[in-house]
């Protein structure tokens, strides 16, 4: 679009006559208004920094405000409008009028504004100061109020009492709903919950109520037994008590030791009974560890063996009777021990490795542990014949046979003792009846008298306790030899894992095992031990709160429900309690 | 926001020997050594006692600081000296960022409760804009202004523009409409972007017989381009008249040239003096906004 700008000017002061200056304009669009960059600018109040623009649109010119103001055509406002030739435009006091519109294309336009011919200040008034600009701090403080009102709180506070349309709010991509007031994400192991916050938010500015976690969580166990009056001890607590959500947690416990030391710190005066000592934190208060050690218990003359309790004060007296004989002295010699390979240097590991949930050691057993290098044999002319082990009946019954053999077959080794009868010439023949009862009578001396040896001098009386009924013949009756009893669980009220421990040398907390000469010493730490590592608040040390070692949910307690209603029985017996199961 | 003259003046930075500063420092020492004393084990939540201690305390402050603006439009207030109140705004509000971040144990997400910390974050920087522009801005105005004011400076505008105006009148007519429409279209302040920005938008139609071809408009910072045109109208001219109109033209449009960069300098040193102000009150009710859902829905889903 070509346009011929025509404008009055400032007359020569001398001449005083009306006088035009033309501008030739090649444009798209022909830009109106009070800013410097105008093409055609004017300067009025009326008239805003970029008012209007011209446009030819299909051969016809158009003419359009910009923003929210209005252009008068001919003494008409109007927002836009389709111009001829002739046509009046005026901003303010200018008026720009369309003189020709040309064949060739080409627009002539007039402009006269009489504020351009004044001699008074036509400097463009410009605002000088924010105020001035229309900035206004209180305006867009009400917008923001406002608009984060309604984003925050009314849309998602209609969701979340007007069930109808909660589901909807919450579906809508964009549309603000209580999402927004979300603290964190839910943890993994909820999200089977799903998006809706009431599952487990019945009730507004309530806590989560136990009853929503015992909903899916039923078969959770209390801390104490569920229908005792100890159960009472806990009315009012909730799993939200010491159960975290929405927190970004790795864990959905709380670790700290708050919640069990408001009870635990004073456990006499909520139950006087109680065997429980006081606890306020692990580095000082905590008790010293008691020891569960399976020890025999007499009761109606039968012997039982039973996880006996003891504690601190009398540990150092204490000892293991496992009927095992057995020196970790002599196993851990640093200059080795003798075995049929030759001196072999032994360490824990050897024996002793943790199973396949890291808590435990694997049970000691002969076969995997102990039998490459207590062999079992009996015979030096015949290194493979060995008894079998954990079964005297059966062992009576091995030897018997390999002497019955050797009685035959002089190959299979050589006879044990001096005196036995060497039968002449390697010829086979069918035994008499004379020999026949020679050979019993000498297999059963013979294995009568290994078994004798084993049993009392040399290979089983190594590692076992071995006793003798006086009262029936030698035989696999007169001996017996009494059952390895090793206690497994010496802390069964804490947990423990060797796995995580793994870094540190066993003796680390097993201290002086290898000086111990026999089995009956127990070498299991004391809480100082532990402390060398663990505390409390200590930035140097584990952080250790109690349920790092011990279980709130125990086993067999009884469903949690969170509510005490049924927690007492109609005739008020009590159940048992914490005590009654520990004991 | 005035700031009140003592017998000796004194900064609100430095007021009372910073004692705001410290009892703010020793404030935020605290809270921080609290929140350093919790045990190790879990994470640090805004739910815990500590975490609900700092939270109403920062909420507290928050208020306390809000409160100042009302302190300040009060001018019969008995307590204090405005420096007092100002000296405490300010390093409370930079205590309050530190409380705020231990309360909320550094856990951010996508909700209203890092709305309304981030939100807090904001109302503190441009509060920190502000204390930064009262320290600088007043100095650099003295440099730009030099001993006159602003309405000195525009009126000695309009006088070397009437200058011009007056000289133009016996140069040729396109001359003539040349030193007006540079006159017209010389750009002081304007919009908000415009003041801060302090940059020259003045411009001129040029056409022929300045230019071959079509007319342009074409800029004309500092008066550059008229100078330009005028400086070559005087080289070609030949009548000494005109070429003393000329000259005389040329210093008149440089003055201007000056006085419109002093202009321009005081308009955007003034406006950025108040733009920070114009952030802060919209976001410290931003933020009371966003506080008060914070509080409400925190406990509305418990």
């Amino acid at each position: 679009m070509r346009i011929i700008l025509r404008r009055r000017i400032r007359p020569n002061p001398a001449s005083n006559q009306a006088e035009y200056r033309q501008v030739v304009l090649k444009t798209r669009r022909l830009t109106i208004g009070r800013a410097a960059d105008r093409q055609v600018q004017i300067d009025h109040p009326e008239v805003s920094s970029r008012h209007a623009i011209v446009r030819s649109v299909f051969g016809r010119l158009r003419v359009r405000a910009i923003g929210a103001g209005t252009v008068m055509v001919n003494g008409k406002r109007c927002r836009n409008a389709w111009l001829r030739t002739g046509d009046v435009m005026t901003f303010g006091v200018a008026r720009l009028t369309i003189e020709q519109q040309r064949a060739d294309g080409v627009i002539v336009l007039r402009l006269n504004d009489p504020h351009a011919l004044s001699t008074k200040k036509i400097e463009a008034a410009d605002d000088l100061s924010l105020k001035d600009a229309g900035l206004n701090p209180r305006r867009w403080s009400w917008l923001l109020v406002i608009g984060l009102l309604a984003i925050g709180f009314l849309s998602p506070f209609a969701g979340a009492v007007l069930s109808p349309i909660r589901a909807a709010l919450r579906a809508a991509p964009l549309v603000p709903s209580d999402a927004l007031w979300l603290p964190g994400p839910l943890h993994d192991r909820h999200r089977a919950v799903g998006d809706d916050c009431n599952v487990c938010h019945t009730k507004p500015f309530e806590r989560v109520a136990s009853a929503a976690c015992v909903n899916c969580h039923r078969s959770v166990q209390h801390h104490v037994a569920a229908k005792s009056p100890d159960a009472l001890l806990f009315a009012g607590s909730r799993c939200t008590d010491c159960h975290l959500e929405h927190d970004a947690q790795k864990s959905l416990i709380d670790r700290s030791p708050v919640g069990c030391v408001a009870c635990h710190a004073d456990l006499k005066s909520l139950k006087p009974e109680t065997r429980l000592l006081n606890v306020n934190d692990f580095s000082r208060t905590h008790p010293d560890f008691d020891l569960t050690v399976l020890s025999p218990v007499k009761s109606n003359d039968e012997l039982t063996w039973l996880p006996v309790a003891i504690p601190p004060a009398a540990r150092d007296a204490a000892r293991q009777e496992s009927n095992l004989i057995f020196s970790h002295k002599v196993h851990l010699d640093s200059k080795g021990i003798d075995s049929p390979k030759g001196r072999q240097k032994l360490s824990c590991n050897s024996c002793h490795q943790p199973d396949a949930g890291g808590r435990f050691m694997q049970p000691i057993r002969m076969e995997a542990h102990c039998s490459g290098c207590h062999t079992l044999q009996f015979d030096e002319g015949d290194p493979g014949a060995a008894v079998p082990h954990g079964d005297l009946p059966r062992m009576f019954k091995a030897l018997e046979e390999h002497f019955s053999r050797a009685f035959l077959d002089p190959a299979l080794g050589r006879t044990v003792s001096k005196g036995a009868p060497r039968r002449p010439g390697g010829e086979q023949k069918i035994l008499t009846h004379d020999e026949q009862r020679r050979a019993l009578v000498w297999a059963d001396s013979q294995s009568m008298a290994v078994a004798r040896e084993l049993l009392e001098k040399r290979v089983c009386v190594e590692c076992h306790k071995i006793t003798r009924d006086p009262l029936r013949a030698e035989g696999p009756e007169h001996w017996r030899v009494e059952p390895v009893r090793l206690t497994e669980h010496w802390f069964p009220r804490a947990r423990f894992s060797h796995a995580a421990h793994a870094t540190s040398a066993c003796s680390t907390c097993h201290e002086h095992v290898e000086s111990d000469a026999d089995s009956a010493t127990i070498e299991m730490p004391r809480i100082s031990v532990c402390r060398n590592c663990h505390g409390d608040d200590d930035r140097r040390k584990v952080a250790t709160g109690c349920i790092m070692c011990h279980d709130f949910h125990l086993a067999g307690r009884g469903p949690f429900s969170g509510s005490r209603k049924d927690s007492t029985r109609t005739d008020g017996t009590r159940t048992g309690g914490a005590e009654e199961a520990r004991r | 926001m005035a700031i009140e003259s003592g017998p000796l003046h004194q900064s609100f930075v430095t007021y009372g020997r910073y004692r705001y500063a410290v009892a703010a420092l020793l404030m935020g020492a605290a809270c921080a050594a609290g929140y350093l004393s919790q045990p190790g084990n879990g994470q640090p939540n805004g739910g815990t006692w500590l975490g609900l201690t700092l939270g109403t305390i920062a909420a507290a402050m928050i208020l306390i600081l809000m409160g100042y603006g009302i302190r300040r439009r009060t001018f019969k207030a008995s307590v204090g000296s405005a420096t007092r109140w100002l000296s405490i705004h300010v390093y409370l509000g930079l205590c309050t960022v530190v409380i705020a971040s231990l309360h909320c144990g550094f856990q951010f997400g996508r909700n209203i409760h890092t709305l309304t910390y981030v939100l807090l974050c904001l109302v503190v920087a441009s509060g920190c804009w502000g204390v930064y522009a009262y320290l600088r801005y007043p100095a650099l105005l003295v440099r730009v202004r030099g001993n006159t004011g602003r309405n000195q400076l525009l009126r000695k505008l309009d006088d070397l523009d009437a200058q011009a105006l007056a000289l133009a009148g016996s140069l040729n007519s396109a001359l003539r409409e040349l030193v007006i429409d540079a006159i017209r279209r010389t750009r002081i302040g304007g919009g908000p972007w415009a003041q801060l920005r302090g940059r020259d938008d003045s411009t001129l139609l040029l056409g022929a017989p300045f230019q071959t071809g079509f007319a342009h408009v074409v800029g004309n910072a500092g008066q550059k381009c008229l100078i330009e045109l005028l400086a070559r109208q005087r080289a070609a001219r030949g009548s000494a008249e005109a070429r003393d109109t000329l000259d005389k033209l040329l210093t008149v449009t440089g003055d201007k040239a000056v006085v419109q960069r002093q202009l321009q300098r005081d308009i955007q040193l003034q406006g950025l003096m108040q733009f920070w102000l114009y952030l802060h009150l919209p976001l410290s009710f931003g933020l009371l906004a966003a506080l008060a859902i914070h509080v409400l829905t925190v406990f509305f889903y418990r």
